[in-house]
């Protein structure tokens, strides 16, 4: 395939081209509202196949950034337009471009005012969130994770009910706790280093003091990012009211952001600091971990359920990161991916059990057996079953663990034996709970359109747990560059 | 000696040719029958035009003085003063249509703009205390008629007369300063002044600091940086629209350039003295209007005080004697116009009910009724929130960084809280469009002059974001000579 092509440009903005054209579109507003579904579906369907492209053209034996691109952007300061992929940033653009039509598909009917504006909203929101994972310099990545948070909040606000205040309060809060840290974190680096580039960066060397500052200064958007406790009120509060555009977004993906943040800014450019914190973190995310679990072990209703476990999902993400060992982050960035796939499909199933059968799960489904069958997979899915994504996932970070102290391995260990126990018991109070009468619930199967959603997400989680290889060579090179920085220095 | 007298002609041309030229159209427009207004309005953005031509045609590398020393040309002299006929051009082209809907259509509103920036572009290009007096004079002269032009209304004709007395007393405390400092150097001359504190040495006298102070202090009345806002709350609620806008910009931009010009450029070694100054002047106007528009609901107000708050902002640039720091100020001037006037753009066209109305609560549910509206208002309004990556970010990040190499941290950290704290009252106005439910639509039909002026600033905002490197090029050749 041809290399002159700035394919990451492409990825990142074509989105933007599809906002444009959506822009454009004139009449009634119900045909108004088709015309931008179809036309944002025709944008990011060959987005999606760009970014398969991409993969295609990954050499995973070289380290190092790959499809660079660079353009001097505010050439007076120094700070340039540059785009480049490693083996962490690859997978998390492919799940984007995936989970964005996804998105777009399962709001296909349920959105019914106001599509024109959700569409555009989704795609700058595709745009901003590829842009920020393929951004190496630091001024451009803040002006993507902040211009991501825009859409974000303007989709809480707008199509969730009775949340408009909460959504603007909510930004306002985003301002203070992700804007002032990041802002003031580049204008030290930039003071010091002259210099935003992130290659040129990952050489440079910092005070002991300045990491450790530095280090907290970015800790505080990216937690805020991935919504661990103290800031997992942003996704609580909605309470799975809203469209499940918004939670599938918020849940799936910009908890993504705060994890790859991590992995791409704090731990490379900070390796003094992250020894030095990295145990705390460890033990802080065990404690969200276990926080998480005692709340999911009181089952209020399904969405809550749902919710509390994709935060735990996080929370194991990030024991895996801040084991800092190979096995971790590997395990960490596995995890990632698999939980994006496995929490998208939970949440599309929760949405199916409250707006279209418009039943609590708890009572049997009796006639609608497909759904059955792919409901209780993701449910399998969540757990970790061995075949599915999480397992392998879960296998790493145990891996990594291990390597770190017996203690930890202990805790961990128990964590899972105790989310398997757990899931398992919702699992049945699920499947297997009272029968309500069937003529008052509608007892459609899954549609065609459903089954098109879903079994992309089933078959890449299947992927995932039966051939991993493909995944885990493409990650295994940049995480070593990490882990062996890390390695090298000594512990003070 | 005809060889000495025509370049300095030559140095003053737009200047010579605005007032020449204003006189004509009022003669012109006095004897006119119908359609003065309008004939005046074309015309006189015609004559900025050429005058603007005029300016580039001679334009510089140096410094060069004329009529004496009276007068300076430089090209930071020439920037500003494009920025301003720019300014005033778009106001008069703002005018024409709300005028006429309004009811206050008269021939003598664009004639008092072309005397309000004559007044401004002797401010910008004095070199004597006495010409910065003049053209303080004539450029307040025209603002206060202008203030009060609704002569039907008693409120404004009151609101007039408060402005100006209260620009009365800056001017007061103006020519104070100007005589003490003229008491302890001798000369009224920037030049001349400039030399004779040199000469002095260590021996500064007290005095001509407490002259400097006042000086400044009636200069920052004038544009009424705190504490001398009185005027903006009251002026601005009873002027009409275009003349709010007039005088956010076009003075400030002026005072600024002129601030510039004589402390940077010839008080120079006097950087230790007038620092502390103009820090303590640009935190206050940062920090207070930023509280202050928290809890406004007037939308003219409300920009009012963020226009404020970004002067004080633009004033650290000048507290920082950097290089990096005059030319981030002109960058910001820049982009402050565009903004200022896309926003001030969409409150003109906010009728309803052939009322204009400018409450923050008739903006509810805009991006249903209007949405392109909304779209140039969300992309102004978070260029001046300073939200990346629009274009009053790159702005501000500029002045930020050069604030940062002179390692003023805590001007810095009073820089980014009190943008965040102005960014939070921006945001609810557009909480307040996009979020909230359509009650009564706005009026459509905006004015083509008004969909113009939107239309570029917000284009022009969109492309500084992706292309600032002309700009920025040009601010940094015409601070090259200080």
């Amino acid at each position: 395939m041809t290399n002159d092509w700035p394919v990451l440009s492409i990825v990142t903005f074509l989105p933007l081209a599809g906002c444009f054209f959506i822009m454009l579109t004139r009449g009634e507003d119900e045909a108004v509202g088709k015309s931008s579904q179809y036309i944002a579906l025709w944008t990011t369907i060959p987005t999606l196949i760009i970014s398969l492209f991409i993969w295609v053209n990954y050499d995973s034996s070289l380290s190092g950034f790959q499809m660079l691109e660079q353009a001097s952007w505010i050439s007076d300061i120094g700070i340039k337009y540059q785009l480049g992929i490693d083996g962490i940033s690859m997978f998390l653009i492919i799940s984007t471009a995936l989970l964005i039509p996804i998105c777009i598909f399962a709001t296909w009917k349920s959105i019914k005012s106001r599509v024109r504006e959700h569409m555009i909203v989704l795609l700058v929101l595709e745009t901003t969130i590829i842009g920020s994972f393929c951004a190496l310099d630091i001024f451009l990545f803040v002006c993507f994770v902040i211009a991501a948070t825009i859409p974000l909040h303007l989709m809480v606000g707008m199509w969730e009910k009775n949340s408009r205040y909460h959504a603007f309060f909510n930004f306002s809060i985003n301002i203070f706790l992700m804007f002032i840290p990041l802002l003031g974190a580049v204008l030290f680096i930039y003071g010091s280093k002259s210099t935003t580039d992130l290659i040129i960066l990952n050489n440079a060397n910092f005070s002991r003091n300045s990491q450790i500052w530095l280090f907290i200064a970015f800790c505080i958007p990216f937690m805020t990012m991935m919504t661990l406790f103290p800031f997992h009120k942003r996704i609580l509060n909605k309470q799975g009211d809203g469209e499940i555009g918004t939670l599938i977004m918020l849940t799936c993906i910009l908890t993504k952001m705060g994890v790859y943040g991590f992995l791409r800014f704090s731990i490379p450019l900070f390796p003094v600091a992250t020894n030095l914190f990295a145990p705390y973190m460890l033990v802080f995310t065990i404690v969200i971990a276990v926080y998480a679990l005692i709340i999911l072990m009181i089952y209020k209703n399904f969405k809550s359920f749902v919710l509390f476990t994709l935060i735990l999902q996080m929370g194991l993400i990030t024991i895996g990161v801040f084991s800092v060992t190979e096995h971790g982050i590997r395990g960490g960035i596995f995890m990632m991916l698999s939980h994006s796939f496995v929490g998208a499909g939970l949440i599309i199933c929760m949405k199916i059990f409250s707006d279209r059968l418009k039943a609590e799960p708890g009572h049997l489904m009796n006639g609608i057996p497909t759904f059955l069958i792919i409901h209780v997979f993701i449910l399998l899915a969540v757990i970790g079953i061995p075949g599915t994504g999480s397992f392998i996932g879960n296998l790493s970070i145990i891996l990594g663990v291990i390597e770190h102290s017996f203690l930890t391995l202990i805790t961990v260990f128990t964590l899972f034996m105790l989310l398997l126990t757990c899931l398992l018991c919702v699992y049945k109070r699920v499947l297997f709970g009272k029968v309500l009468n069937h003529n008052k619930i509608n007892m459609r199967d899954l549609s065609l359109r459903d089954l098109g959603i879903l079994s992309p997400l089933i078959g890449l989680v299947l992927w995932m747990g039966i051939y991993p290889m493909p995944f885990l060579n493409v990650m295994s090179t940049s995480i070593s560059s990490i882990t062996d920085d890390l390695k090298m220095l000594p512990i003070n | 000696m005809s060889t000495m007298v025509t370049p300095a002609f030559v140095f003053a041309s737009a200047e010579i040719f605005l007032s020449l030229a204003s006189v004509f159209i009022l003669l012109v427009a006095v004897f006119r029958r119908k359609g003065t207004t309008t004939f005046a309005a074309w015309a006189v953005v015609g004559v900025f035009s050429i005058a603007a031509i005029l300016i580039l045609s001679n334009s510089s590398d140096q410094m060069k003085t004329a009529f004496f020393g009276l007068f300076i040309t430089s090209p930071h002299t020439e920037f500003v003063k494009i920025l301003i006929l720019v300014c005033s051009a778009l106001t008069v082209i703002l005018s024409n249509d709300y005028l006429k809907r309004e009811e206050i259509s008269r021939f003598e509103f664009p004639i008092l703009i072309v005397f309000a920036t004559l007044g401004m572009m002797i401010i910008v290009s004095a070199g004597d205390l006495i010409t910065l007096y003049l053209g303080i004079e004539l450029q307040s002269l025209a603002c206060y008629v202008l203030v009060s032009i609704r002569t039907d209304s008693f409120k404004s004709i009151k609101s007039g007369f408060k402005y100006f007395l209260i620009g009365l007393l800056s001017s007061i405390i103006f020519l104070y300063g100007c005589s003490l400092i003229y008491v302890f150097s001798g000369a009224t001359e920037f030049i001349k002044i400039s030399q004779s504190i040199d000469a002095l040495e260590e021996d500064l006298p007290i005095g001509f600091i407490i002259g400097l102070i006042f000086v400044i202090l009636g200069l920052a009345s004038k544009i009424s940086i705190i504490p001398f806002q009185t005027r903006v709350e009251d002026c601005d609620k009873q002027a009409p629209v275009p003349v709010t806008i007039f005088l956010l910009v076009g003075p400030k931009i002026a005072v600024l350039s002129l601030l510039i010009q004589f402390l940077a450029g010839h008080l120079w070694f006097l950087f230790d003295q007038w620092q502390y100054i103009i820090i303590a002047l640009a935190s206050i106007s940062m920090f207070f209007p930023s509280l202050m528009m928290l809890f406004e609901d007037n939308l003219k107000r409300l920009f009012v005080y963020g226009a404020t708050a970004q002067t004080g902002f633009a004033l650290m640039g000048l507290a920082t004697g950097s290089d990096d720091g005059f030319s981030s100020i002109l960058i910001y001037f820049c982009i402050y116009l565009t903004m200022n006037f896309g926003v001030f753009a969409i409150i003109l066209s906010m009728r309803q009910k052939k009322q204009a109305v400018d409450s923050v609560r008739h903006l509810a549910g805009l991006s249903k009724s209007h949405p392109f509206l909304a779209f140039s208002l969300l992309v102004a309004i978070f260029s001046m929130a300073g939200i990346p990556p629009f274009a009053g970010f790159l702005a501000k990040w500029f002045i930020l960084i050069s604030v940062m190499d002179e390692k003023l941290y805590l001007l810095l950290f009073m820089g980014i809280t009190t943008s965040c704290l102005a960014a939070v009252s921006y945001l609810r106005i557009l909480k307040i469009m996009y979020l909230d439910e359509l009650s009564e639509p706005l009026d459509s039909g905006i004015s083509n002059e008004a969909q113009f002026v939107i239309f570029t600033t917000i284009a022009l905002l969109l492309l500084f974001s992706f292309v600032p490197d002309p700009l920025i090029s040009v601010a940094k050749a015409a601070v090259s000579y200080l």
